[in-house]
């Protein structure tokens, strides 16, 4: 039977498998807030633009025996004597936002998905918290200058011979048109007269008007230098180049006094790199800048945020005040779009003085001042809420679609306040700062 | 475009003639085999579609995207073969393979031809009708039903049958005979006790005519009610026929498709450390032979033999048929024909005389032959798992268990010859299905819903499993189904209505 060579025809493979990729995107849409708390997408580098995380393929179900908890056992071939370690690897669970323990032995190949394609996700989730795009602080930046256009003048190195040998070649055909009317002969002895009279329309009369005049050249072929003018010279152009530029900041604040243990850090970490990741897609340009505070404030770099502090009081005002100052002096609001997001425990030594704080950042015209009081000692909500909820124009509900209760800043003051109890609320929290409407001063 | 030159290709002839004869030569089943040199895509396609020209489905992608991405880590030396066991049987070759490759699949192929004529298992999955030409009949049905019906209603009825598409009867020339038939039987069966009753039984002699009568009544009417009549392995079947949701003909026509695809299949899986072992053993002669005829280049044959190394090399943690399949035929082979089997040689504890034991009876040849004949893999480990073989495949368990966040794999002392004897049949007994589930009731408690019971061998079933396919269940059946099986050590019914999925200690299905 002879052997066949074939090629291709149609792609059943490449088919079945986008409409794979499909089904996990949406497995990987309903495990969103499961997949965004897990530790691994959260640190690592800050430069994750482009950074993956691996994602499972889709089973499907049958029934299988349990393991995990009663060893998982599998039989392999080898060298190996009893008590032999045979091989070691990072636990599932903390590795991949996968779900089910692995099996023994089973190398899984794994797809990836970015965080920008996590966060486009979560976007749709949340429903369209898109800034409209006038709502944005915009600033005209310079990168330099560019060439657009010709003009009529300018200097030398600049001439642009394309645009100039156009123009004289448009007047070479103007000045046969004009002889072949004045002399009434035809356009190839115009030509001609035109070429032996060096360009001057003048002495090409003359010479037209000469009955023997005899055409030498058969062909016309159209001169860019024969007839020239000061007039047809052309210039390249330059402009500075000027470009809108959206940009923001988002001061990160945060309690380091001793009562903010190690899970409540990390449930601020997980939030602040979210809404760090969800305006990264709005802007065109981001900052950071982070303040922690105790009975004091002071800017710090994003390493030492996120590190256990030691101090003792709390004073959240104080942390206020710098954000305060650092508007002022680095981030005026004509120009930037400023986020202010506090991470606390609702530890406070001076909550009137704290509204005061919040006040006077909302009056400098920031786009959201977001408060996240993470596991309060007390359930009934710290001193610093009961403040604010008095003093300030907010109203206290049930964040929509959460078991999360926020104070929401009404009248168009935008302040949102969140109490976060457990790792669910992270999920929460970022839906209700992030939700549309919290987007726009009315 | 092909990477296959014409002079590539007269080559390869030359090559399938001399190895069609080789095979011949050797003792093995012949067929005509068409080859085809194919694309990487087309081999995934080959790989993931179960038959060529199968309905289209993502579980399919899925196994595609898996082949490709194995064979843009590794790009060569990966076993890329792919052959189906049909009347006129089909094979691919991977264009990409260096010649020595492509030369090594054809001599395979002819060794998994052979296994699939001669292996009474395997002659039965063929027997089954032409499954060829019925996937690609299924696969234009499907386009059409998606047209029609919608994709996500066709896939997700084609998953809830891939989940299980395994629980079916063992045996895969069973056919349910007819509910009415069984039940008559089962009736009188049960008439005959009673008038036995009547005659022999103190205790029911004691009784007046008329509570004999109506206990009599009672139980036939039982009887007449229950179905299934008898407890059905065939889940799928079961659900075809009895399905209280009303299934559509286009329902019915899936189900159906993919229950008997798996029914083909189940004797492939069942042999598959065999089959491969025995085409293994075969390429490895037949390059020999080619070698050895100056047919193949030194360094074509060195390409072999690398290759060959990578593709029988033991796996720490699983196992690999091509090893462990070649290891059982040369441990046969050698051992019969030695004369080490029988009673003599299983009494003899001296050591030294065992190593030495040499009959010269030669009965290899033939011995292998006829465990590619009559064997599955588990009768295999039954039958030809010596102590001494599974110390010399280096088998042996391991366990895995996690300290803080690493998962280490750990050889443990129970790894003895009969430990590994026993699990090894459990793994090779049902291989597609280790699980066994009949369908009990299909009418519980009088309003359809169905009963399932879990046969519990000692191993608890993952809950998060049960689950979803207990809701992919639903999806057929339509009403809460129910299944019986042991967690924590406690018997336990757990049960889905399509919505919520509950635990429920300490019950059972009666």
């Amino acid at each position: 039977m002879p052997i066949i060579v074939s090629e291709n025809i149609g792609e059943p493979g490449s088919r079945d498998a986008r409409r794979h990729r499909e089904k996990q995107r949406e497995d990987i849409k309903k495990r969103l807030p499961e997949i965004i708390s897990k530790e691994t997408i959260i640190t690592g580098d800050r430069k994750g633009r482009a950074r993956k995380i691996p994602i499972r393929s889709i089973e499907t179900p049958e029934f299988k025996h349990r393991r995990g908890e009663d060893s998982p056992i599998g039989v392999g071939q080898g060298d190996a004597q009893p008590g032999d370690i045979i091989d070691h690897r990072p636990a599932p669970g903390d590795k991949s936002p996968g779900s089910a323990g692995e099996e023994p032995g089973v190398d899984y190949i794994e797809t990836e998905i970015t965080i920008a394609e996590l966060v486009e996700m979560m976007m749709e989730d949340f429903g369209l918290p898109k800034l409209d795009e006038d709502k944005r602080h915009k600033i005209m930046v310079e990168l330099g200058y560019k060439l657009a256009g010709v003009t009529r003048d300018g200097p030398w190195p600049l001439l642009d011979r394309m645009s100039t040998a156009k123009q004289a070649i448009k007047r070479f055909w103007g000045a046969l048109y004009a002889l072949g009317q004045e002399s009434d002969k035809d356009q190839l002895l115009c030509y001609n007269a035109l070429k032996q009279a060096n360009g001057q329309l003048e002495a090409a009369l003359k010479l037209l008007a000469d009955p023997g005049f005899q055409a030498t050249e058969q062909e016309i072929v159209p001169l860019p230098g024969l007839v020239i003018s000061h007039d047809d010279l052309r210039f390249r152009d330059y402009k500075r180049d000027l470009k809108p530029q959206s940009r923001v900041v988002i001061l990160f604040l945060m309690d380091v006094s001793g009562s903010m243990d190690d899970e409540k850090k990390y449930f601020a970490r997980s939030i602040a790199f979210w809404l760090a990741e969800f305006l990264r897609q709005l802007y065109d340009h981001i900052e950071y800048r982070f303040i922690v505070h105790d009975v004091e404030a002071r800017l710090v770099d994003e390493e030492s945020f996120f590190k256990k502090g030691e101090g003792g009081g709390t004073y959240c005002s104080a942390a206020y005040e710098k954000a305060v100052d650092l508007i002022e002096g680095e981030y005026p609001t004509s120009s930037w779009d400023v986020y202010v997001f506090h991470f606390s425990d609702g530890d406070d030594a001076r909550p009137s003085a704290s509204v005061r704080g919040i006040r006077r950042c909302v009056e400098m015209g920031i786009n959201m001042f977001g408060l996240a009081e993470i596991k309060p000692y007390s359930d009934h909500g710290s001193e610093l809420r009961r403040e604010i909820i008095n003093n300030l124009p907010v109203q206290e509900e049930m964040a929509e679609g959460t078991d999360m209760t926020v104070i929401s800043g009404s009248r168009g003051f935008p302040f949102l306040g969140a109490t976060i109890l457990d790792k669910e609320h992270i999920w929460s929290a970022l839906k209700t700062f992030l939700k549309k409407d919290r987007w726009h001063n009315e | 475009m092909s990477n296959v030159s014409d002079n590539e290709l007269r080559r390869l002839s030359t090559m399938e003639d001399r190895i069609r004869e080789i095979a011949t030569e050797e003792g093995l089943a012949i067929r005509e085999v068409s080859f085809e040199i194919v694309r990487p895509s087309r081999m995934f396609e080959g790989m993931s579609y179960l038959f060529p020209g199968n309905f289209s489905h993502w579980s399919h992608g899925r196994d595609f995207d898996r082949a490709r991405t194995i064979y843009e880590h590794t790009m060569s030396g990966v076993a890329q073969e792919q052959v189906w066991n049909f009347d006129d049987p089909r094979a691919f070759i991977l264009d990409t393979n260096p010649f020595a490759l492509k030369v090594l699949t054809m001599a395979h192929v002819f060794g998994h031809v052979d296994f699939f004529m001669m292996n009474k298992f395997l002659q039965q999955g063929r027997a089954l009708g032409d499954i060829a030409i019925e996937a690609r009949s299924a696969a234009e049905r499907f386009a059409g039903y998606e047209q029609k019906y919608g994709q996500a209603a066709v896939e997700d009825l084609i998953e809830a049958a891939l989940s299980i598409r395994w629980h079916q009867d063992p045996d895969i020339f069973f056919e349910e005979p007819d509910e009415e038939m069984v039940r008559s039987q089962l009736l009188a069966l049960e008439k005959a006790r009673f008038e036995k009753d009547s005659r022999d039984n103190r205790a029911w002699q004691r009784l007046s005519g008329e509570e004999r009568g109506e206990l009599m009544d009672e139980r036939l009417a039982e009887i007449s009610r229950r179905t299934p009549p008898r407890p059905t392995y065939d889940l799928l079947w079961y659900m075809i026929n009895r399905s209280p949701k009303t299934l559509k003909p286009w329902m019915k026509d899936v189900l159906t498709v993919v229950r008997k695809q798996a029914r083909v299949l189940a004797p492939n899986i069942r042999t598959k450390t065999l089959n491969e072992g025995w085409a293994s053993y075969w390429h490895l002669r037949i390059m020999r032979r080619l070698f050895s005829e100056g047919l193949i280049t030194n360094e074509e044959h060195g390409a072999f033999m690398s290759f060959h190394a990578g593709l029988t090399a033991r796996h720490a943690k699983s196992l690999n048929p091509y090893n462990l399949g070649l290891a059982i035929f040369e441990d046969v082979e050698e051992r019969w024909n030695k004369g080490r089997f029988g009673r003599d040689y299983d009494d003899c504890k001296n050591h030294e005389d065992r190593i030495n034991w040499d009959t010269g009876v030669g009965l290899g040849s033939d011995k292998i032959f006829k465990v590619r004949e009559g064997y599955t893999d588990r009768m295999a480990v039954e039958d030809l798992f010596s102590d001494d073989f599974i110390y010399q495949a280096g088998l042996y368990i391991f366990v895995e268990m996690q300290i803080d966040d690493t998962i280490f794999s750990e050889v443990i002392d129970a790894s003895t010859a009969q430990n590994i004897r026993r699990l090894l049949k459990n793994i090779f007994a049902n291989s597609a299905m280790p699980i066994v589930i009949t369908v009990e009731n299909g009418n519980l408690g009088g309003r359809q819903m169905l009963g399932l019971k879990h046969h519990f061998d000692g191993a608890e079933l993952d809950m998060k499993h049960a689950e979803r396919t207990l809701a992919n269940i639903f999806r057929i059946w339509d009403k809460k189904i129910y299944l019986e099986t042991v967690v924590n050590g406690e018997p336990t019914l757990l049960s889905h209505d399509g919505k919520h999925f509950k635990v429920i200690t300490g019950r059972q299905l009666h």
